[in-house]
């Protein structure tokens, strides 16, 4: 039972991994001119999907502390923020004032950044985890709200460090050694390559001591706690790897926009990467690709094609779908779009041995 | 009998929901691979009196200790680390688990292997992996669900789930399990089974702390009695002196608890 589940993550996940380095691998190699947006009728476009992986790591992240532990985050951006700036800051500004010579300028440099700020953001997240935390439902959705706009609030503050509203640019492009991972046709496989290693280490985490307990506080906080489970230590655990995926994720974010400001990371964010979530299925690691792309397509195509149909000043046209979206997925298909897919395929299959024709002679 | 285990002492115990005194300065003991049984009217204490024990709630006063060890302000899952488990009323199971998985949250703290290496399936953790998923099935044995482990816990008829519930309690290698209200809501065959399991639990070395309604099941199967009423305690004895106590009569008004119903 389990090895067959184990089984079938390492198919999915190799199956999921070629099917997104073939995509990648279109713009790199262009067969006969092609290039990947052509593909898709010029509606994802490489641009897109780099974003799709990028939120793709948050949204897994959250997925843990939301699907699983059941402990809901409106301020997701917050974190996601931490990581872009803690990268754009200490990429542009060690540079810039001469501190740290000789080491601001290696190419190792922003990747040590990107690290330093996972640990600055798990840090945070540990600290303010523990009083959060002991808050449930609404007052946890409260406070995790306050604490997102806070951290917004701050980064459009102190310009001599964040840059303030304007934020910060000439954030320098990763390289591994003299490789330079840009144009984006590269900076795609180092990008779907982190996603995919997130992916694989959600999985491990869910199939485990760690995800089962999760799973157990969600049912019941107490019954865990007398089964001997920490479940402070579990909650703020969780929280703690989320605030990580998402740093990560905001430093991706600053290397391939070469440009960070407040605004991106605002409630907007956290609210579509709770829909994200909801989308692709809470407590479904492989739900968060799956919804941050129908997220994307669904609001590219609205941007393109409604424009047309309905000219409405200023557009926003996403916000009221995302929001009729969250309401139709959560009376509709509860368990989001994939876990809903999945559990249909199941159904398929177990009736397929019934079924005399289907049988290989 | 077992000298090396721990006795549970609970001296002037006492609640106070907000003026409204839950339990007051009740005391009683129970001693290592001992049967006590707390009963009482509705509304006596004693579910609070299982939840001031295990944690879950901080006691207004008294004292809980369990082998001399304070237990007022400790976490539930410490007080479980002692040596401590119990189950819930109104079952609590872990929905969306299968059976054997929800064992296998009773052995949490039995394994410590770390977030890193499961992250990244290390062998120690999958070795770790394998010996919970090992004993969870002996747990599952032991109270004749281990045909069902794969299935999914809420999918079990309610009698089977109070059985669970006690698996993942007994997971957690207790000294002394605290069952409240376990045989409510289970038919005779049910509760027969029920009473054979305690009793073999009993004579594995672990004592038993039962709140029970069902007087006949309760004389049957415990050492002592401990009575409550309003959050007292009225009579604290052997079933035969209970079941003579005129104030526990009294309590029961006109009920009478010498008389299997």
């Amino acid at each position: 039972m389990k090895t067959l589940r184990a089984r079938a993550n390492t198919i999915a996940i190799l199956l999921f991994a070629a099917a997104i380095f073939a995509l990648g691998a279109v713009d790199l190699v262009r067969p006969f001119g092609v290039r990947f947006s052509d593909l898709t009728g010029r509606i994802v476009t490489l641009d897109t999907m780099i974003r799709i992986g990028i939120l793709t790591i948050v949204v897994v992240g959250l997925n843990l502390l939301m699907g699983y532990a059941g402990q809901i985050s409106l301020g997701q951006a917050g974190f996601y923020a931490l990581g872009a700036y803690a990268s754009a800051i200490l990429t542009t500004l060690a540079s810039r004032h001469g501190i740290l010579p000789g080491m601001a300028d290696t190419w190792w440099w922003p990747w040590l950044a990107i690290i330093m700020g996972m640990g600055l953001t798990g840090g945070f997240a540990y600290l303010v985890g523990r009083p959060i935390l002991r808050l449930k439902g609404n007052y946890l959705a409260m406070a995790t709200l306050g604490l997102g706009f806070i951290i917004n609030i701050f980064s459009g503050e102190f310009p001599s460090l964040t840059g303030g509203n304007d934020g910060l640019t000439e954030i320098p492009r990763l390289r591994i050694g003299e490789f330079l991972l840009w144009p984006m046709q590269r900076y795609y496989f180092l990008v779907w390559g982190a996603a995919i290693a997130v992916i694989l280490v959600a999985l491990n985490i869910v199939n485990s001591r760690t995800g089962r307990a999760l799973r157990a506080i969600h049912t019941s906080e107490t019954a865990a706690a007398t089964s001997g489970v920490d479940t402070e230590r579990a909650k703020v655990q969780v929280l703690v790897i989320s605030a990580m995926l998402a740093s990560l994720a905001g430093s991706l974010y600053a290397h391939f926009q070469s440009a960070v400001s407040p605004n991106p990371f605002g409630f907007t964010m956290s609210v579509e990467l709770v829909t994200m979530a909801a989308v692709g299925g809470l407590a479904s690691v492989w739900g968060a690709p799956f919804g941050v792309a129908t997220l994307y397509v669904i609001s590219d195509v609205i941007k393109v094609r409604m424009e047309k149909v309905l000219p409405l000043q200023g557009g926003g046209y996403e916000l009221i779908l995302y929001g009729i979206l969250l309401v139709l997925i959560m009376i509709f298909l509860p368990a989001g779009v994939t876990a809903s897919g999945m559990q249909a395929l199941r159904r398929l299959r177990r009736r397929r041995p019934a079924d005399p024709g289907e049988q290989p002679a | 009998m077992n000298t090396d285990r721990a006795s549970l002492e609970v001296t002037d115990l006492r609640k106070d929901f907000d003026g409204l005194m839950a339990v007051y300065d009740v005391s009683f003991a129970v001693d290592p691979g001992e049967i006590v049984s707390l009963i009482g009217p509705n509304g006596a204490g004693k579910t609070t009196i299982f939840n001031l024990i295990t944690g879950l709630l901080p006691a207004t006063g008294g004292s809980i200790r369990y082998g001399g060890k304070g237990l007022n302000g400790l976490k539930p899952h410490a007080i479980n680390g002692l040596g401590l488990a119990r189950t819930f009323q109104n079952v609590r199971l872990f929905g969306r688990m299968t059976v054997r998985e929800n064992v296998m949250i009773g052995l949490h703290a039995k394994a410590d292997y770390s977030l890193f290496s499961t992250a990244f399936r290390l062998p120690s953790a999958r070795a770790q992996e394998r010996m919970i998923r090992e004993r969870a099935l002996q747990h599952l044995e032991r109270v004749g669900l281990a045909d069902k482990a794969e299935d999914d816990a809420l999918s079990l008829p309610f009698g089977q789930q109070r059985l669970l519930e006690i698996a993942r309690a007994l997971a957690t290698e207790p000294n002394l399990l605290l069952l409240d209200e376990a045989g409510s809501g289970l038919n005779r065959p049910e509760k027969e089974e029920l009473d054979r399991l305690i009793r073999e639990i009993r004579n594995g070395g672990v004592a038993i702390l039962l709140v029970e309604h069902d007087i006949p099941f309760v004389t049957a199967l415990s050492d002592r009695i401990v009575v409550l009423e309003h959050g007292m305690k009225i009579a604290d004895g052997t079933p035969a002196e209970i079941r003579s106590d005129a104030r526990v009569i009294a309590a029961y008004l006109g009920e009478d608890i010498r008389d299997p119903c």
